[in-house]
């Protein structure tokens, strides 16, 4: 039976009507699990529903070995805590209904940008996405996550905790998927050892905050944050160093919407809270180091012959721009348009 | 006459682009795929020809490195002198010339060359808060060197592929 077909059977059992499933289509990107999107209609108390789906199904192989349960609870947690995020409807843990594990959220009205911000797009448009961005990434870190049944989520609290975990936890995945030594990333794993800053408390950290990732209008107001699943407990600055890491940026803006300085004077009016400039510098050496990790997880599924998709070699090649950046960012080299 | 690898490469490629790409634009997952798949061939065609000189480059300047580390490190502490005779003994290992030496068979030496200079990196991070001016410094200098042409030669492969980033 075809995968939309076996998707109307799990909806038609969940809701306890006949489910019909049309455009169905799976979605280009969407590097940590398979994206379908797809509108269901089904009868209820005598009229029709109609509503658009996005259904995430665990993939064979992937660029990140990631918690869907977690993704799950946590979209959960801050679509009741006012922060514009998807919906979540089913999570389904059994690979039986549709082969492998997955959940199903509502689908939220926008269009998607590349992950840098498009150049070409009028500049009173990026200028009300960056007022977004930065004042969304701001509730995400004042909101009352603890008030959620998180507890699941491990949190390092204040000090050098969160950092030092965060640098384990990447370093553990480098030496799990590389196929082979890369002298850039373990100097840059030992820079980061010897930079850890400390924290003076922990906050709920969406871990792939970027352009690329939220839905926006055609006025560029953001209609919703994407891909929660690397959220955590750990420093704010790890968002702000990740959001503002060269990789993101396009002709000097971070994340494609404004400069460095701009965007964290702008978080920091809209938070409340004081950037630590150097800590800020320590997440964007983590955060290359953490591209770099992914690219190599989806290089290892792709030569272990888990995955066919030709983009996870095309990702594994990037690590020549990341290399160039990281060397900039420690300092060891020139910036990268320099270098290059 | 039989098809060289650039032939083959470059057949598949309009296979891909001519039909299956078209035929695919229905399911616009599946065209995309097929449009890397193509990426990738160019990149291989691109790659194949001087992939044996990328190698034995990056084999010269790794044995040139090492050994320029090997005098740095020795006199400096036990740990030092330990690594750089680790270093100087595998730089002695009789080997095959470059030129005489299969792909794969030079890969793996580069990989495992490279595996020193990460050993000789860890080595220098452990000395890292050694006081300013310490003589570890000029091997920091050599390896941060090296770290430099070998971001460039990844990122000229990057560019191989043709995107722009």
């Amino acid at each position: 039976m075809e995968l939309q077909e076996r998707l109307a059977g799990y909806l038609s059992a969940k809701l306890g009507s006949d489910v019909r499933v049309t455009a169905f289509a799976r979605k280009s990107g969407g590097a940590s699990r398979e994206t379908y999107l797809f509108d269901a209609t089904w009868e209820e108390a005598g009229r029709t529903v109609e509503r658009g789906y996005v259904l995430r199904r665990d993939p064979v192989a992937s660029v990140l070995e990631s918690d869907r349960t977690l993704e799950f609870r946590v979209l959960e947690a801050a679509y009741a805590l006012g922060i514009p995020a998807p919906k979540v409807s089913f999570l389904e843990l059994s690979a039986a209904p549709l082969e492998r594990p997955f959940f199903i959220m509502e689908r939220v009205d926008g269009m998607p940008t590349p992950p840098t911000f498009p150049a070409g797009y009028p500049l009173e448009m990026r200028a009300r996405t960056a007022a977004d961005f930065v004042t969304i990434l701001a509730q995400i870190h004042g909101a009352d996550w603890r008030s959620q049944q998180l507890d699941f989520l491990d949190d390092p609290g204040p000090g050098t905790a969160a950092a030092r975990q965060a640098v384990a936890h990447w370093h553990a995945i480098y030496q799990q998927d590389r196929l082979e030594p890369h002298p850039i990333l373990e100097r840059a794993f030992g820079w980061l050892e010897r930079h850890l800053p400390a924290t003076d408390g922990t906050t709920m950290v969406h871990g792939d905050y970027r352009s690329g990732n939220y839905l926006h209008d055609n006025d560029g107001h953001i209609t919703a944050m994407l891909d929660w699943e690397m959220a955590h407990f750990g420093d704010p600055h790890e968002d702000l160093g990740w959001a503002t890491m060269p990789y993101w940026s396009c002709e000097g803006r971070a994340a494609g919407l404004e400069h460095e300085d701009e965007m964290l004077l702008r978080y920091e009016r809209a938070s409340g809270r004081v950037v630590d400039r150097a800590s800020v510098r320590f997440y964007q050496v983590l955060g290359t180091v953490k591209m770099a990790a992914i690219s190599l997880t989806g290089v290892r599924s792709y030569c272990d012959g888990r995955s066919a998709e030709p983009t996870l070699p095309v990702v594994g090649l990037l690590l020549g721009r990341l290399s160039i950046e990281l060397l900039a960012l420690m300092g060891v080299a020139a910036t990268p348009a320099e270098a290059r | 006459m039989r098809p060289d690898l650039d032939d083959i490469l470059s057949g598949v490629q309009r296979l891909l682009q001519n039909d299956l790409v078209p035929a695919l634009m229905t399911t616009p997952f599946l065209a995309e795929q097929a449009m890397y798949a193509t990426l990738l061939l160019e990149y291989g065609k691109k790659l194949w020809p001087r992939l044996h000189l990328t190698l034995a480059e990056e084999h010269g300047d790794l044995r040139a490195t090492l050994s320029a580390v090997v005098a740095q490190l020795r006199p400096e502490s036990p740990a030092g002198a330990t690594l750089a005779a680790a270093v100087a003994a595998r730089l002695d290992e009789p080997a095959d010339h470059v030129a005489s030496t299969t792909l794969d068979v030079l890969a793996q030496r580069n990989a495992v060359l490279r595996g020193l200079v990460s050993e000789v990196t860890a080595l220098l991070d452990a000395h890292a808060s050694d006081a300013p001016g310490a003589p570890l410094e000029a091997a920091r200098a050599t390896i941060d060197a090296y770290l430099q042409r070998h971001a460039a030669r990844q990122y000229h492969e990057l560019e191989l592929l043709g995107l722009s980033w």
